[in-house]
């Protein structure tokens, strides 16, 4: 008789302590992915440039205008990576193919302008934001300052570099592009959804 | 009948109140010697060693040949292993003998590990799943011969391998979900399972009750996993866990909950500290408070052991299995 009743208790405590934990873990601990609203045209300005392809390849180059989110794709195939901004506003490509040789691509036809044997001379690196979660918040460090907003603790977010004095734009790990305030309460808008996931991401006003 | 249907039906006729623990005992002293008087005591240590020196003739002999083996030839050979070990600890099963009992056990333990390293090939090498999800699918696998394996065969191997595949399953939950913070997750998850564990022990659903009491106990001392966000609330849970492991050992008279509850005390007590007071508390005065608290907690078990013990709770002692 003992034995029947432990045994009911014993699986009616099991059940209910399964059942509280998913309800704990759907409910307290689960924060959703988090959705970025489309960016319309005309609320931001400046170029962002990020490499576009299929399984992990890249295919092209594509550079955003923010202003009118016309996108110029630049056809430049598997073996590069974006190096960032020439002084004039033009975009470095370094391509790994050919050694060290960099293509210098017109940010607005993308046609390429010529092909350098070394970075210019007064080239400088974009900074590279520090990334982390802290409590279901993801945490975007740069110089300008800092952008705060909740995702879960695995959304990783590859790549983001200033834009201008008061905006970041990153790439996440779902190949988006988004751009957002820095502040406590960022708000991220999406700009793309087709960049590779490993993707660096460059930007300039 | 099995040594472990044997044992099994003698706990359950404890339960029913059929036979009291100490004829229990008597029978299962009795059947063990009616069969171990057959071999010499020198014999099941030296065939483990002569196994032990086969498996590692194999294995080293596996590691020259592997990387030469197609994936497909990698499977077969991992499922050929697997198979043996089965069919080998079912032979053994079918023995009354104690120590052809502990081989059928080892032989099915190992079993599991093959299904784990077959199941692997399957999802890494064959199919080459290239998803988050895939180890998930591997450890499920796992999880499901485990408990297979302990329906057939309930002795302690078979609950340990059921253990060690739920405790791989827990740890990579956490990371597959969409979680704020990963760490609290998994220090839930750890103490949900070691309290269900411990219940099903207590409602003599797990045998033998000594391999449950001690592996609920270890799953829920893992609560302080969720200490590794710099959360102190999950390392203190830990303490109450080991300080309610302490308790229990005292009213079911197992010291080895009594050790994996101090063990907890030693772990999560300086964690804990470390974490509130990390910039003012110097390291010697976190071990030093987790020996004073330790010390006090052992002697008030002591103390409470010392009064009579609850009747009813499964098992007297840590030698009941």
């Amino acid at each position: 008789m003992v034995r029947v009743d432990r045994r009911l208790i014993a699986i009616v405590a099991t059940g209910g302590l399964v059942v509280a934990t998913i309800l704990v873990i759907v409910f307290v601990a689960i924060i959703p992915v988090p959705e970025y609203p489309a960016l319309q045209p005309g609320r931001q300005s400046g170029y962002v440039a990020y490499q576009v392809g299929d399984n992990d390849r890249t295919q092209s180059v594509k550079i955003m205008d923010l202003e009118t989110l016309t996108p110029i794709s630049v056809a430049v195939g598997d073996g590069v990576e974006i190096v960032g901004w020439h002084s004039d506003g033009s975009l470095l490509i370094h391509d790994w193919r050919a050694g060290d040789a960099y293509m210098r691509i017109d940010a607005t036809t993308g046609e390429q302008i010529e092909i350098l044997d070394s970075l210019p001379a007064d080239f400088s690196y974009e900074t590279e934001a520090f990334v982390y979660n802290e409590g279901g918040m993801v945490v975007i460090e740069l110089p300008i300052g800092t952008a705060t907003f909740p995702a879960p603790e695995s959304y990783d977010i590859r790549s983001a570099v200033a834009l201008g004095d008061d905006h970041i734009v990153i790439v996440d790990e779902l190949g988006r592009v988004a751009v957002t305030n820095v502040g406590n309460d960022a708000n991220p808008l999406l700009v793309a959804s087709d960049a590779v996931e490993w993707s660096r991401v460059v930007a300039r006003p | 009948m099995s040594r472990s249907d044997v044992l099994k039906a003698l706990d359950d006729w404890v339960s029913a109140g059929l036979i009291d623990e100490e004829q229990a005992r008597a029978i299962q002293r009795h059947e063990a010697t009616a069969v171990e008087g057959e071999l010499p005591g020198w014999v099941e240590p030296v065939a483990y060693l002569g196994a032990a020196l086969v498996a590692v003739a194999l294995f080293l002999f596996g590691v020259q040949i592997w990387d030469q083996l197609a994936p497909t030839g990698r499977l077969l050979l991992a499922m050929l292993i697997t198979l043996i070990l089965f069919v080998v600890g079912l032979v053994m099963r079918l023995s009354m003998s104690p120590a052809a009992g502990r081989a059928a056990s080892f032989s099915w333990f190992l079993t599991v590990a093959g299904v784990a390293a077959t199941a692997g090939l399957i999802v890494f090498d064959i199919v080459d799943l290239d998803t988050d999800w895939a180890p998930l699918l591997v450890e499920a696998t796992t999880l499901v011969s485990a408990v297979g394996l302990y329906m057939f065969n309930q002795r302690a191997l078979q609950q340990v391998a059921v253990a060690l595949s739920t405790a791989s399953l827990l740890a990579t939950i956490p990371g597959l979900l969409p979680l704020g913070e990963e760490g609290w997750v998994a220090g839930l998850l750890f103490l949900v399972v070691g309290a269900i564990w411990l219940l099903l022990t207590w409602a003599r659903l797990l045998h033998p009750p000594a391999a449950g009491w001690v592996l609920g106990a270890l799953f829920s001392i893992g609560v302080g996993f969720g200490a590794f966000d710099d959360n102190a609330f999950w390392s203190g849970l830990g303490i109450l866990v080991g300080l309610g492991l302490v308790w229990l050992s005292t009213q079911i008279e197992r010291r080895s909950l009594l050790a994996l509850g101090v063990l907890a005390l030693v772990i999560w007590i300086p964690t804990t500290v470390t974490i509130l007071f990390e910039e003012s508390i110097a390291v010697p005065v976190a071990i030093l408070i987790t020996g004073v608290v330790t010390l006090t907690v052992v002697v008030a078990a002591i103390r409470l052991g010392r009064r009579p013990s609850q009747q009813g709770l499964p098992g007297a002692t840590d030698g009941a299995s």
